[in-house]
């Protein structure tokens, strides 16, 4: 312990600017993996790379044989395996951050309501009549490539507009229909199916392509089984409303609309 | 620039927990590693 206590004393004693720069640049990355663990909800994972850090190197450091440099090497390494692991929710936060949000038009609060209430009486009919249906909330930050597989239709919303589109036997009824603030901005689109061995053989390629591509992007999407009519709710690559009601419906598109660009005009 | 201040400002106070576990591992990392 005597020898310990030297080590610290040397540390203080040599104390220069290169200190104060590794220290940024570990706040950095620390913070960048326990953001990322954090927004994952992993918080045992963050107990694991606390522990890890202050264990790891204590060790180190009473350690003759292994130096500093051995700790740092562990420290980048653990926060690549964390970065390497949460890769596609990295992708997703960094797509959204650098959307941009094209001015499609002015919403107002009215029109915010009726384009809901079309939506929803268009997705409540499709249910009632088994016909399959995917829409996607975008926020404009879709990857292009997605957009350009479907038709741009840049139209109003309204109920018999969005029924036409997945009419079985119509050109685009077998894509994504995306939807950009108040226009159906796209129809006939593809989505990236999630592969997932563990999904069940019950869930189709429509639930799928919704769960593809809410893993890739940070959207909702909205999806009518064309077998039972049930309605599902997809966000984050999962479904989290498997037999969604028409409320549910209305409570997700108004998380979409009076979400932050929409609180700047009401 | 005013935007970027209010961004900061924004993240800063929304992980004011995450902040400050990261300076006290960063602080106990540099330790370890300079000692």
């Amino acid at each position: 312990m005597n020898n310990y206590g030297e080590k610290l004393q040397n540390m203080v004693d040599g104390f220069d600017v290169s200190y104060v720069l590794m220290f940024v640049v570990l706040f950095l990355i620390f913070f960048m993996v326990l953001k990322v663990l954090w927004s994952n909800r992993a918080r045992f994972l963050i107990g694991v790379f606390v522990v890890a850090t202050v264990l790891v190197g204590f060790t180190i450091s009473i350690s003759d044989a292994l130096g500093g440099e051995v700790y740092l090497i562990f420290e980048l390494l653990l926060s690549l395996f964390v970065f390497i692991m949460y890769h596609t929710e990295i992708k997703r936060t960094l797509l959204d951050g650098t959307r941009n949000r094209k001015a499609v038009g002015h919403l107002t609060v009215s029109g915010i309501e009726n384009i809901i209430d079309e939506m929803v009486r268009a997705i409540q009919n499709m249910s009632k009549n088994n016909v399959g249906a995917l829409i996607v909330l975008s926020n404009d930050n879709l990857p292009e490539g997605i957009i350009e597989t479907g038709t741009i239709i840049n139209a109003e919303i309204n109920a018999p507009m969005i029924e036409t589109v997945f009419f079985p036997k119509t050109p685009l009824h077998d894509g994504a229909m995306v939807i950009l603030e108040n226009k159906i901005y796209a129809a006939g689109c593809f989505l990236p199916i999630i592969q997932n061995e563990n999904l069940p053989q019950t869930i189709g390629s429509r639930h799928r392509a919704a769960m593809g591509v809410t893993s890739v992007a940070n959207v909702t999407a909205i999806v009518v089984s064309e077998e039972t009519g049930i309605i599902s709710l997809v966000r984050g690559g999962n479904i989290y409303k498997s037999y969604a009601t028409g409320a549910d419906v209305k409570k997700a598109l108004g998380d979409y609309y009076w979400s932050d660009q929409t609180a700047e005009d009401k | 620039m005013k935007k970027f201040g209010k961004f900061l400002a924004n993240l800063i106070v929304k992980n004011v927990g995450l902040i400050v576990l990261a300076l006290v591992l960063a602080f106990v990392a540099v330790v370890f590693i300079y000692m």
